[in-house]
């Protein structure tokens, strides 16, 4: 209920916009269109306020045709117009209303409705009777009016008397008109006065008296017209009132709109939704229409339909007031909304549902169709102009534009389309680059437009998944660290107690032999729970590096050093070939020792006894160190290249008591993380390790 | 005072007492606690010569009770953590903790490395207080030019004269990374012309006489690729 209220609030703030708008700009309208009358209907609206009737033009005029008939019938003129006693009768119909006596002293006729001559025989004024108040008298010579004891100018150049049938009498002489006869004629046709009389008796000598009573009164045997002007004057008071009225509530209606323009404005929105959908060549048509009427009515005046130019003027101001609220609140869209767009706009929905290439060639064909048939339209007309002239022209110009327009919206928008396609391939680099954080943000008109979406989310779909790797990466590690931990301490107490059970003294040989398996397996547990750690570190990139110049050749003496004992130990024959320059490398010495140490530690262990074990350094090409570790191995070596980095996860046959096995895998990833590569090549029982690293 | 008082901190019992059998063994005095207060609260009330101290332990962890012990107390401290990470080992010796041992650690080791920590807190004090001021030191190594004898934690090592030679080098300039060239022009006195594994070699008998752990020692060590240097402790 309340919700709907809201609703229509705006609608009706808005109808009263409209009916007090309406309802003013009538009363303006009116009060230009009688202009002209101003003074005359001034003096009928001061007449109606005073309901002084008897003042006004319209009694006066009433009154001035009925002397003139009395001055005709007097003078037996009426019959030259074939006037039978017409006329005559309407004094009569006034009854007590209006008393007259006109007598003729040269023909001695005397026409009246009353008894006496109210001492019209006698010099000087007549008398009125008891409840009259307004005579009107021609002693022969002279007018003599009275009205409420008050003696009226007849002769005043304003009084209402000269403007009235009256004034041939007053001044004399036909001739001195202000009116003339074929104007006179018109008015009596459109029936403002009575009297259908041209000219003017002589009246000279008659002596003619009109008296009208004070309170007019309505005669119930026949139509009274000085009842009916009486009653007229009194509605003409309610209809000045109610005019008044209705004025001063359209204002009051469009004021209160002016103060709540805000919530009008919202069904004005409605409105130019509304109108915002037409076309701009209906709107431009239908405007053009409308314009027309308020020049005709500068043009030829309002006299032919007063109430139809009323409401065209209407209709005009109202079609306005909408097309400026719409261009106000469409702005380019008041025109862009027109038929070629439209055309434009259901081409493009068709050609959205066929596939890219498809569309754009599409294209090129409809923009040729296109230009084809506008060039022979254009053609036609402008052949039509050649020969007929004139108004083939236009079209053809048109047309002609129409032409030029289309090519330009195709231009603009291939020109557009190959900006898109250079974001679109730059969006592709960078997120080749690793930025998973730009958008790439296309006009969502553009044909590109899906494509360029489709790559944002995969863009997205990327930058989750590396998200969720990192995260599940660092978990790993977390959890390594976290359980490499709890493996030490319980191993801490194992190695602990299995040493000091090892310097137990005076227990039996077999249990010693016991013992010494425990201590040897914990000490296997303690190297692959540090290795596990060490390679789960660097194979999830948590391997902190710090990068420094070494001499590679020097790495691998002081890793064979360091080794020495072990070396010579062995029996195997090592044969090293080390420039005796340095090889200097970028990188992290700590991490390629425990890398050449590993790999020599494995050739330590899995070479053939007293075969030889080659170690070379050699520099290609000025750019790349290679180090190459061969050896033959001591068993057969049954697995693929590959595998051999990966042996202890695949749970291969050639694992052994020692070590963790992980060695090759941890010295990969450290070779790789230190910037390098490392290959494994098995060829019979010969096994080489390629490590290779840009010199600096 | 005639045996030397270790308190050895650990939350998980086992390991006390295994630690502990073995000090015994060795002929220490041993005092146990649970927790970082709990040692506290001992150190407070006993005479002890030195700690061995857990970092991860309940109420207060080993690192902040190094922290605290160091506020008043000089006596080794050093540090056993299940850590192995370089940072972890750095964070705890720079806490002020003289020695970090990983888990799990050689019961050899360690004994060595508190008798090592002993003898220098015991011995080398009275060293200090005679103050002869050509001595050669870096940390426990100690080097006496006059005599050519080096002592590490006051113990004398048997050097040849060319090792002997070499560590008077590179604890002279005790920081400075030597290349194996500089060190044989130097030690030598000849040109240095493939003569790198012979120092080296050296060097690395020198590592197994003066370090605890030949593998990860703590005065004499490997920059690899580059050369040899002895810490400047």
């Amino acid at each position: 209920m309340d919700t709907k209220l809201k609703k229509s609030k705006p609608f009706l703030i808005w109808l009263c916009f409209f009916i007090g708008m309406n309802i003013v700009i009538s009363a303006i309208m009116l009060g230009i269109m009688s202009l002209d009358e101003i003074n005359d209907n001034f003096d009928v609206i001061r007449a109606v306020l005073k309901q002084d009737l008897k003042s006004s033009q319209n009694f006066i005029n009433l009154i001035a045709d009925r002397f003139d008939f009395l001055a005709r019938y007097i003078n037996d003129d009426a019959d030259r117009y074939n006037a039978s006693g017409e006329y005559l009768d309407r004094l009569e119909n006034e009854g007590e209303n209006l008393i007259y006596y006109a007598i003729n002293p040269k023909t001695e006729k005397i026409l009246t409705n009353s008894k006496t001559d109210h001492g019209i025989s006698e010099k000087g004024k007549p008398s009125l009777p008891k409840g009259y108040d307004y005579f009107l008298y021609f002693d022969g010579e002279r007018f003599i009016a009275e009205q409420g004891g008050k003696t009226i100018d007849v002769y005043r150049k304003d009084s209402g008397y000269k403007k009235s049938t009256l004034w041939r009498y007053i001044n004399g002489n036909p001739s001195s008109s202000t009116v003339n006869a074929g104007e006179l004629a018109l008015k009596h046709q459109a029936g403002l006065i009575d009297s259908p009389f041209a000219d003017m008796p002589d009246i000279k000598g008659c002596k003619i008296l009109l008296m009208v009573k004070k309170n007019i009164i309505e005669n119930p045997y026949a139509y009274s017209s000085l009842y009916n002007l009486k009653r007229s004057f009194e509605t003409a008071l309610v209809i000045i009132a109610a005019a008044l009225i209705i004025f001063l509530a359209g204002v009051a209606l469009l004021v209160f709109s002016i103060i709540k323009r805000n919530v009008k404005r919202e069904f004005d929105k409605v409105l130019v939704r509304k109108s915002g959908a037409v076309w701009f060549e209906v709107k431009a048509v239908i405007s053009l229409f409308i314009i027309n009427i308020p020049l005709q009515v500068l043009m030829y005046g309002w006299y032919f339909n007063k109430e139809l130019v009323h409401v065209l003027i209407l209709i005009c101001f109202w079609w306005f007031y909408l097309m400026f609220k719409d261009l106000y609140a469409n702005r380019r869209r008041f025109f862009s909304n027109n038929s070629i767009s439209s055309l434009i706009k259901f081409y493009r929905s068709f050609e959205s549902r066929k596939p890219f290439q498809k569309a754009m060639l599409l294209r090129i064909y409809a923009l040729i169709a296109a230009e084809a048939v506008l060039v022979i339209l254009v053609a036609i007309f402008f052949y039509g102009f050649l020969a007929e002239g004139g108004i083939y022209l236009l079209p053809a110009l048109v047309f002609f534009a129409m032409g030029v327009y289309l090519a330009y919206r195709y231009l603009k928008r291939y020109s557009n389309e190959i900006g898109d396609m250079g974001r679109v391939l730059d969006h592709i680099e960078a997120i080749k680059k690793g930025d998973m954080e730009t958008k790439l943000a296309l006009d969502p008109g553009a044909d590109l437009y899906t494509a360029a979406e489709n790559l944002n989310k995969i863009q997205e779909g990327i930058s989750k998944a590396v998200e969720e790797k990192i995260r599940s990466e660092r978990m790993k590690v977390e959890l390594i660290t976290n359980v490499s931990h709890d493996l030490k301490t319980p191993l801490t107490s194992i190695i602990s107690y299995a040493d000091l059970l090892s310097k137990e003294e005076g227990l039996p040989d077999h249990v010693m032999d016991y013992i010494k398996i425990l201590v040897q397996k914990s000490d296997r547990l303690k190297t692959l729970i540090q290795d596990i750690f060490e390679l789960s570190k660097a194979t999830s990139g948590d391997l902190k590096v710090e990068k420094e110049r070494i001499d590679l050749g020097k790495l691998i003496r002081q890793t064979l050093a360091d080794l020495d004992e072990r070396i010579s130990q062995s029996g195997l024959l090592f044969k090293i070939d080390i420039p005796d320059e340095p090889v200097y490398i970028i990188s992290d010495g700590k991490k390629l020792y425990r890398v050449f140490l590993n790999l020599i530690g494995n050739a330590l262990k899995y070479s053939l006894e007293g075969s030889r074990v080659y170690i070379t350094l050699e520099v290609k090409d000025g750019k790349k160190a290679m180090a190459v570790i061969k050896n033959i191995a001591n068993y057969e070596m049954d697995f693929k290249e590959e595998e051999v980095l990966e042996r202890f996860v695949r749970g291969d046959k050639s694992r052994t008591t020692e070590g963790s096995g992980l060695g090759l895998a941890i010295a990969r990833s450290f070779v790789q993380a230190c910037g390098g590569s490392m290959n494994i090549k098995v060829d019979g029982d010969l096994f080489k390790v390629e490590l290779g690293f840009n010199i600096e | 005072m005639d045996k030397p008082c270790i308190l050895v901190v650990d939350d998980d019992r086992e390991i006390v007492k295994a630690i502990s059998i073995n000090l015994e063994n060795e002929g220490y005095r041993v005092l146990k606690a649970y927790d970082g207060l709990q040692a506290l609260d001992m150190l407070s009330s006993q005479s002890v010569q030195l700690i061995l101290l857990d970092v991860m332990m309940p109420k207060l962890d080993g690192l902040s009770a190094t922290m605290k012990i160091r506020q008043d107390k000089n006596i080794p401290i050093i540090i056993l953590s299940a850590k192995s990470e370089d940072t972890d080992k750095v964070l705890g010796l720079s806490m002020g903790a003289d020695d970090y041992v990983t888990k799990p650690f050689n019961p050899m080791e360690l004994m060595a490395r508190v008798k090592s920590q002993l003898r220098r807190y015991m011995t080398l004090g009275d060293i200090n207080v005679k103050g002869k001021s050509n001595l050669l030191r870096s940390g426990g190594l100690c080097f006496d030019p006059d005599t050519y004898t080096l002592t590490v934690d006051g113990e004398p090592v048997k050097l040849t004269p060319t090792e002997t030679k070499i560590v008077e080098l590179l604890l002279r300039n005790a920081g400075r990374v030597f290349s194996t060239e500089e060190i044989y022009e130097r030690v030598w006195e000849g040109p240095a012309y493939g003569a790198e594994n012979t120092v080296m070699v050296h060097i690395r008998r020198i590592r197994e006489k003066i370090e605890i752990n030949p593998k990860e020692p703590k005065y004499l060590k490997v920059v690899w690729g580059i050369g040899y240097k002895i810490e400047k402790i």
